[in-house]
Parts: C-alpha cells; sequence; structure tokens
C-alpha cells in the first residue's frame, strides 16, 4: 500500500480516498498462498458483517492505512458491482461517473495507473463548470 | 491489502499454483470456476457509466487499531465536489 498512500498525501486535499474492505482473496478455507502462510496470514473466509467487522479489527494493526477504511457488506453488493475483487482501484469523477477502471488485482493493480487518471481528472476541473449543489 | 497489489506484469507467475500451498482446499482454477467470486471479479460498471452510490461508516485505521471516525463515507455526496479514488481490497 505505499504507492498508495504516496497518492493519499499528495490528493487528499483535492480528491476523497476510500478503501473499501471486500471479500478475502485468500482464506484459508479459501485458496491459499505461500506468501500468506510465510507472513502468518492467517483468515477464514467471514460469513456475516460481524465477522466481517472482526477481520478488519484484527488486521487494522498490521494494515495500519492512513485512508479511511470502509467495510463492503456480506452480500458483496458493492464488490459486485465494481467487479472490485480480489482488489481493484477505481476514480469516480467529479461528476459522478467513473474517470478510471483499474485492471482486476493483484497484478493489474497499478497505483501508478490511479496516479495519472487524478491528475488528468484535476487538469480538467478548470474547463468544467463549478457545481451548484450545496 | 492483497500481498502482490502493485506488482507489475513482469512479475505475474506463469502458474498461480507455484504460490499455492499443498493443503489449501481450492487452487487458482476453483476460484476462477466459482460463481461466487465470478460475480464480485467481473465489473457491472465500465468508465463513463454512473458509479453506484454506496454509504458505509467510516474507520480509521491509522492507528494500528479500528475507529469508528463518527463519519459516514457516502460517494454521492462528492458528486461535484471533488473526484474519489475508491481502493478496494482485503487482508489476504
Amino acid at each position: 500500500m505505499p504507492a498508495i498512500e504516496a497518492l493519499y498525501e499528495r490528493f487528499r486535499d483535492e480528491v476523497a480516498f476510500t478503501v473499501v474492505y471486500i471479500r478475502e482473496a485468500h482464506p484459508e478455507d479459501g485458496w491459499v498462498v505461500i506468501d500468506n502462510r510465510e507472513e502468518n496470514i492467517r483468515v477464514f473466509d467471514p460469513t456475516t458483517n460481524a465477522e466481517r467487522q472482526r477481520v478488519v479489527e484484527s488486521c487494522a494493526l498490521r494494515l495500519a492505512v492512513r485512508i479511511p477504511v470502509v467495510i463492503d457488506e456480506i452480500d458483496d453488493g458493492v464488490a459486485a458491482a465494481y467487479g472490485a475483487w480480489p482488489d481493484r482501484l477505481y476514480l469516480v469523477g467529479r461528476d459522478g461517473r467513473i474517470a478510471f477502471q483499474g485492471g482486476m488485482g493483484p497484478f493489474g493493480f497499478l497505483p501508478e495507473e490511479l496516479e495519472a487518471a487524478i491528475e488528468e481528472e484535476l487538469d480538467g476541473q478548470s474547463l468544467e463548470p463549478r457545481s451548484t449543489l450545496a | 491489502m492483497h500481498p502482490k497489489a502493485g506488482l507489475t506484469a513482469a512479475a505475474v507467475p506463469v502458474d498461480p499454483n507455484e504460490i499455492t500451498p499443498a493443503d489449501s482446499p481450492l487452487r487458482f482454477e476453483d476460484v476462477m470456476a466459482s460463481p461466487v467470486i465470478e460475480r464480485i471479479r467481473t465489473p457491472a460498471l465500465g468508465v463513463g457509466d454512473a458509479a453506484l452510490d454506496f454509504s458505509f461508516p467510516e474507520l480509521d485505521l491509522s492507528g494500528g487499531a479500528p475507529r469508528p471516525t463518527g463519519r459516514t463515507f457516502h460517494l454521492a455526496e462528492h458528486a461535484g465536489l471533488r473526484p474519489v479514488a475508491l481502493i478496494f481490497g482485503s487482508y489476504t
């Protein structure tokens, strides 16, 4: 997450950032990967909202992200709309439309692409009429 | 966040099962064939589409322990004001 945190520090005054915690990618009862075993990361896939909350609580110390975090509900409704699993980056433009959709993680999870999308969005900002929303 | 997040395409393993221990309940191909996973790995939205609105209580994990900020993140509230970067991921 260091690259994402760096983007957050650079753009936090102009862009809202939110980490959305979704269904586990490599739970112990699913597809386990060796890297997690080596780091003693062992998480079973939550089956309730309360369990999902507890996983976030238990991993908070290791994550320690500065970006605010929200938790998708156990029906995975948000993850399904955004095709977010296992991880994915998005930028929603000021117009409320998707300005950037990153590739499927982990290998399509490219912070430099998000950075470019933010720069493009902000560059175009002055050309757009300002919202009259309160 | 996923341990491989941020790697470049050049680092993609040839065989995903090279990173799978022998006692893993599922393997890469099992996961990719799962309808549950298919649903959440396939975007229903694309560039130019209206973003699906959502609203959840916000947590601050920066101190190493989750602390409710007292705020609710509501995507639609940012419309017309600022772009929003969404970072989806999990612990593993």
